[in-house]
C-alpha cells in the first residue's frame, strides 16, 4: 500500500512500528485506525517518526502519556499501543490501575477531610487532592456547599504539576456552570483499570449499549478508574458493577458474553 | 569431554553448561496491587507485586524524584543481611530504570516475595520486578533483563545454576543488562575467579539475557493483545516486525485468554506449552550452529584432502620426470 511507510528491520524487533503519512490517508480513515492499534510497544522500544509538514520550519513532535524524548527520537516508557492524532501527536495507550492526575480530566473522589477554604479529596493519586469550596456553581462566602467525609464528589482536575498537589474544581471552564460535576447521591462506586474508564467515556460502548437495552440507569465515569452507577433498583446497580469488574481487562470479545451472563442472573432476581 | 561431564553434573537433565532452565511468568495476579508478576524460573519462582506512585513517609521524601522501596522476604525467617544486600542491589538496579523524576515526592514500593529457592533467585526476582514496574504501568526507560552463571570447582561454566549446583560454584556472577544499550547494568560476582573466566561469563550471560528480553516482549505484548481483542487477529493478517519473534508472537496471540475463574493448574498447564515451544525454538537454533560447525569441518577436511592429493600428484609426475630423465 503506498500509504504505509514500513521499517523491516530483521532480528532487531524493535523498529517494527510502521506509520502512517497522514496527507496519503484521505478517505482511509477505516484502514488508518486498522493499522493504527497494531503496533503494541514495550518500554525501551524506539519509535520512528513519519511526521506530518507543518508551517513555519520543522514540524512540532507532541509526545503523550506513555513516551519521552530521547535526543531526537521517541522512546516508549509503558507497554500499550502506540496511537497518533492530528498535528503529530503521539501517545501510547495502555492499561493501569494507579491514577497519575492530568488537566481536565473528570475524576471521582471521597472526601476525607474539611477545611475553611477547601475539602481535602481522595482520587487515587499519589497525593490527596484539593477541592476549593469556591470551585461549585454559584458558591460564594455565604452560601457554600455542605458536603461530609466520605461524600462522593464527582469533579475535574484543574491543576495538576508533578511538584504539586492536584487541585479539583466542580465547574465546566466553558460554560461556568456545573456541567454535570458536583456531589452523587445514593448509587455505587466501581474501580477499574483506567483502559476500561476510558473506553467507558465512548457513548458507544457496546457495554453500555447493551446494559441500557436491560434498564435504564444513571452513571458517572471517572478517569481515575472509578466508575459510578445509579439505578431504580439495588440489583441492577450490582449487575451492572460487575458486568464492568467482569469485562475490565477481558479480551474486547468477550466483553459482551461477561454483560450478558450478568443480565441472565438480573433476570433471575427480577423473577 | 567437557561436554559429557556436564551431562552428567547437572541435575536437572540440561544438556549443556549454558543452558537455561525454562523460564515464565505470569501477570496482574494480585487484585490488590498496582502491579504483580510471578516470574518462575526451573524450580525457583518469585512473586512480586509493584505499589505507586503512592504517598511517601516523611523521612523517606526526596524533593525531586520517587523514593523506590524495596521489601525482600525470603521462603521462610526473618530478613537476614542477604536479604538486605538483596534489596539493596534490586533497588539499585531498578532505580536505574524508573523514570523517577516524573513522580517527585512519591513512593514506589516494590515487594518480592521467594516462592521456591532453586538457585538464581536475584536473577528472578530482579525480572520479576521489572515485569511488574512495566505492568503497574510505571515509566521505564529500558526493561532489564538479569542472568545468572557459575563457575564449578572443576572450572566448568554453567548458566542458571540450580541450589545443588551452587553448592559447588568456586564463583557466581549476576549480570543485568538492558535492552536499549544492551550495556551491563549492575553485576555482583563472588568467589575467586580469573579475568578469562569473568568475561567468558559475561559474554554467556549477555547472550542468555535476550532470551529473558524475548519472554519480556512477548509476555507484555500478549498482556496488551488480550486486551485488544480483535486487533490481535489484526496483527496476524499482516505480520509486522522481526523474523525471530514471529512464533513466539503467533503463539501469544494464539494463547487465548485466561479466565479469572479457571482453576490454577490449568493456567499454569497453559504456560507450560508456550513455554515449550520457546524451548523448542532455542533447541532449533542450537542444532542449527551445531550443523554449520559440522558443515565447516567437512570443508576442511575436503580441503585437506584435496592439498593431500595434490601433493601425491606432484610427488607422481616428480618421480615420473626422474624415471624420464
Amino acid at each position: 500500500m503506498h500509504c504505509l511507510s514500513c521499517d523491516f528491520t530483521k532480528a532487531t524487533g524493535v523498529d517494527k512500528i510502521f506509520f502512517i503519512d497522514p496527507k496519503a490517508t484521505d478517505g482511509m480513515d477505516g484502514i488508518q485506525t486498522q493499522v493504527q492499534q497494531r503496533r503494541v510497544v514495550i518500554p525501551g522500544d524506539r519509535i520512528p517518526l513519519n511526521l506530518e509538514a507543518q508551517e513555519g520550519g520543522a514540524p512540532k513532535v507532541r509526545a503523550g502519556p506513555g513516551l519521552q524524548q530521547d535526543g531526537g527520537e521517541l522512546i516508549a516508557v509503558k507497554p500499550g499501543c502506540i496511537k497518533h492524532g492530528n498535528g503529530n501527536k503521539f501517545w501510547v495507550d495502555g492499561s493501569q490501575k494507579r491514577y497519575v492526575p492530568a488537566v481536565g480530566e473528570p475524576v471521582l473522589g471521597t472526601i476525607t477531610g474539611k477545611f475553611a477554604e477547601s475539602y481535602k479529596v481522595d482520587i487515587g493519586s499519589a497525593h490527596p487532592a484539593m477541592l476549593p469550596v469556591l470551585a461549585f456553581e454559584g458558591a460564594s462566602r455565604k452560601n457554600r456547599p455542605m458536603l461530609d467525609v466520605g461524600a462522593l464528589v464527582y469533579c475535574r482536575v484543574a491543576v495538576a504539576n508533578k511538584d504539586m498537589e492536584p487541585e479539583l474544581e466542580c465547574i465546566a471552564p466553558s460554560s461556568g456552570k456545573s456541567g454535570g460535576y458536583g456531589p452523587l447521591k445514593n448509587g455505587f462506586v466501581v474501580r477499574c483499570s483506567s483502559r476500561m474508564a476510558r473506553s467507558l467515556l465512548d457513548p458507544k460502548n457496546p457495554i453500555l449499549l447493551r446494559l441500557a437495552e436491560a434498564f435504564s440507569f444513571e452513571m458517572a465515569v471517572g478517569l481515575n478508574g472509578r466508575v459510578w452507577f445509579n439505578a431504580d433498583t439495588v440489583a441492577q446497580v450490582i449487575a451492572a458493577t460487575k458486568a464492568i469488574q467482569a469485562c475490565d481487562g477481558a479480551a474486547a470479545a468477550d466483553h459482551l458474553r461477561h454483560v450478558n451472563a450478568e443480565l441472565r442472573i438480573l433476570e433471575g432476581i427480577d423473577m | 569431554m567437557d561436554q559429557d561431564m556436564i551431562v552428567r553434573t547437572r541435575p536437572d537433565k540440561r544438556k549443556a553448561g549454558n543452558e537455561m532452565r525454562p523460564f515464565y511468568c505470569s501477570a496482574a495476579l494480585l487484585s490488590r496491587s498496582d502491579g504483580s508478576v510471578r516470574f518462575k524460573s526451573g524450580d525457583s519462582s518469585v512473586l512480586c507485586s509493584v505499589f505507586g506512585p503512592m504517598e511517601v513517609k516523611i523521612k523517606d521524601e526526596k524533593l525531586d524524584k520517587a523514593t523506590v522501596e524495596v521489601i525482600f522476604k525470603a521462603e521462610s525467617g526473618g530478613t537476614t543481611t542477604k536479604e538486605r544486600l538483596y534489596e539493596r542491589v534490586l533497588r539499585e538496579t531498578v532505580e536505574a530504570s524508573i523514570l523517577t523524576a516524573l513522580h517527585p515526592r512519591s513512593a514506589i514500593r516494590i515487594t518480592v516475595q521467594v516462592l521456591t529457592d532453586d538457585g538464581g533467585i536475584l536473577s528472578s526476582a530482579i525480572n520479576a520486578a521489572v515485569l511488574a514496574l512495566a505492568d503497574a504501568g510505571i515509566s521505564l526507560r529500558s526493561l532489564p533483563a538479569s542472568v545468572t552463571c557459575m563457575i564449578s570447582r572443576e572450572g566448568l561454566l554453567l548458566l542458571d545454576p540450580t541450589a545443588v549446583e551452587m553448592e559447588n560454584a568456586q564463583s557466581t556472577h549476576v549480570f543485568v543488562f538492558d535492552n536499549i544499550s544492551e550495556g551491563l547494568i549492575s553485576n555482583i560476582s563472588t568467589g575467586a575467579f580469573t579475568m578469562d573466566e569473568y568475561l567468558s561469563c559475561y559474554d554467556t550471560c549477555h547472550t542468555a539475557s535476550k532470551a529473558v528480553q524475548q519472554m519480556f516482549r512477548s509476555s507484555l505484548e500478549g498482556k496488551v493483545r488480550k486486551e485488544y481483542g480483535p486487533e490481535a487477529v489484526a496483527a496476524q493478517e499482516q505480520p509486522v516486525g522481526s523474523v525471530g519473534f514471529e512464533e513466539q508472537r503467533n503463539n501469544a496471540s494464539s494463547w487465548k485468554p485466561k479466565d479469572e475463574k479457571k482453576p490454577m493448574a490449568e493456567e499454569w498447564l497453559m504456560e507450560e506449552e508456550w513455554l515449550m515451544e520457546e524451548e523448542w525454538l532455542m533447541e532449533e537454533e542450537w542444532l542449527m550452529e551445531e550443523e554449520r560447525l559440522m558443515e565447516e569441518e567437512r570443508l576442511m577436511e575436503e580441503e585437506t584432502m584435496r592439498n593431500l592429493l595434490r601433493f601425491n600428484m606432484l610427488k607422481r609426475v616428480d618421480a615420473m620426470a626422474q624415471a624420464g630423465s
